[in-house]
């Protein structure tokens, strides 16, 4: 007697079972936590620092496009030295390349 | 009333056969109206030109591009002899080695990262794909004369001076090779944004129901989901980007052309063939080394498909 309705609950049960459990999964996912916090905190600077990569060399083209020959190719906030007058940067530094 | 309903479709059938045909007709003279002169175009300047080059692979070409003089192998044997075309293969041999694994990796974690963040998404994805929107020789140029150019106001050794260190003539010094860090990279700032939208795309088209299965089935850490969800769901994208980073690898010329020029030491072959052909006007030598290099891509590319299975049904 007993057979039948055992066979008839398990599925049942086993359905609660699973939802609960992904009820569970699910909350645990929407839940805010100093992990997840972290985790998205490291994403984002993560993502900056590769953005500034990204952008640092559009930012040369502009800044060499709107500069003279002479410091067009020296790092932004340093001046030319005194002994750059030619119109090329061939006499400001020895070029290795 | 039923014969002239059942009379008006029989008259319509009759003609439509001589309609159809003059509809048929006018058809295939629109089509041959719009794809016919870009068949023209495709023939005259795709494939009569690779149909010459192979002629003129057999050929002594010095000086000409018309085939003439004879010369059967010769000129693939003595591109194949140790000499200058062997070490530009072993130089994308390197490349390929270094640009295809690194791409891969950061555009795919560029878009993980990208897939798991929501404010300013359609920012960074921007930021990062802007590069491929920029010309291989601009960047070449930045490149080498901004960022690495060797002098101690250059980017890179103004940051290296910051810890301490002494400048690095970047293009020019072979042992250690530095010339590679700046090939490399400027290949990874152009292409990877480009890669990363693929694999983006890829992650997009993952059913969020196999996270929460995962979730469920007891996937406890982001490696695990990434190891059993992520990267399997990707193969397709995996496959396509890896045979497209391939083929790009191969056709390596702007940057090379433009860092290093004719440098016998970094000379993929794309700019070992533009010498030859166009500085010493041997098109014979010129053309073998291009057909040689395409049935070298041609057998990569099938192999690579037949290996991790291109365009197969998942």
């Amino acid at each position: 007697m007993s057979v039948p309705r055992t066979s008839a609950e398990t599925p049942a049960v086993a359905e609660t079972e699973s939802g609960q459990r992904q009820a569970r999964v699910q909350r645990q996912h929407r839940r805010v936590t100093p992990g997840r916090v972290v985790v998205t905190v490291l994403r984002y600077i993560a993502l900056i620092i590769s953005a500034v990569l990204f952008l640092l060399p559009f930012y040369l083209i502009v800044r060499n496009a709107l500069s003279k020959d002479t410091t067009s190719r020296l790092p932004a906030g340093r001046s030319s030295r005194s002994n750059c007058t030619g119109r090329t940067s061939a006499s400001c530094s020895p070029i290795q390349v | 009333m039923s014969v002239p309903t059942l009379m008006a479709p029989a008259a319509d059938t009759a003609p439509p056969t001589r309609q159809a045909r003059g509809r048929i007709s006018g058809v295939t003279g629109a089509f041959w109206l719009f794809v016919g002169p870009f068949v023209v175009g495709l023939v005259m300047f795709v494939y009569l030109p690779i149909v010459w080059s192979v002629v003129l692979s057999f050929s002594r070409a010095q000086n000409t591009v018309t085939p003439g003089d004879w010369v059967g192998l010769q000129n693939y044997i003595d591109l194949l002899r140790p000499g200058p075309f062997l070490d530009s293969l072993i130089t994308f041999t390197i490349f390929a080695a270094l640009i295809v694994p690194l791409t891969f990796v950061l555009s795919l974690g560029l878009a993980l990262l990208l897939n798991g963040v929501r404010v300013m998404r359609a920012f960074f994805r921007s930021v990062y794909f802007l590069p491929t929107a920029c010309s291989y020789v601009v960047a070449s140029l930045i490149w080498k004369l901004s960022i690495f150019n060797g002098v101690r106001f250059g980017l890179a050794n103004t940051v290296l001076s910051w810890f301490g260190a002494e400048n690095i003539a970047w293009l020019a010094t072979t042992t250690p090779p530095w010339y590679w860090l700046v090939i490399v990279t400027v290949r990874l700032w152009l292409q990877i944004g480009f890669y990363m939208i693929l694999f983006l795309a890829g992650l997009q088209r993952i059913s969020p129901e196999l996270y929460e299965a995962a979730a469920v089935d007891g996937a406890r850490n982001a490696w695990q989901t990434f190891r059993y969800i992520t990267f399997p769901q990707l193969r397709a994208t995996s496959v396509a980007v890896l045979l497209l980073l391939l083929i790009n690898a191969y056709q390596a010329f702007d940057e090379f052309f433009n860092l290093l020029g004719n440098s016998s030491f970094a000379r993929p072959p794309l700019v070992y063939l533009y010498y030859t052909a166009q500085f010493n006007q041997d098109f014979g030598h010129g053309t073998a080394g291009a057909v040689i290099l395409a049935l070298l891509i041609m057998i990569v590319t099938l192999a690579q498909g037949r290996i991790f299975g291109f365009g197969r049904a998942e």
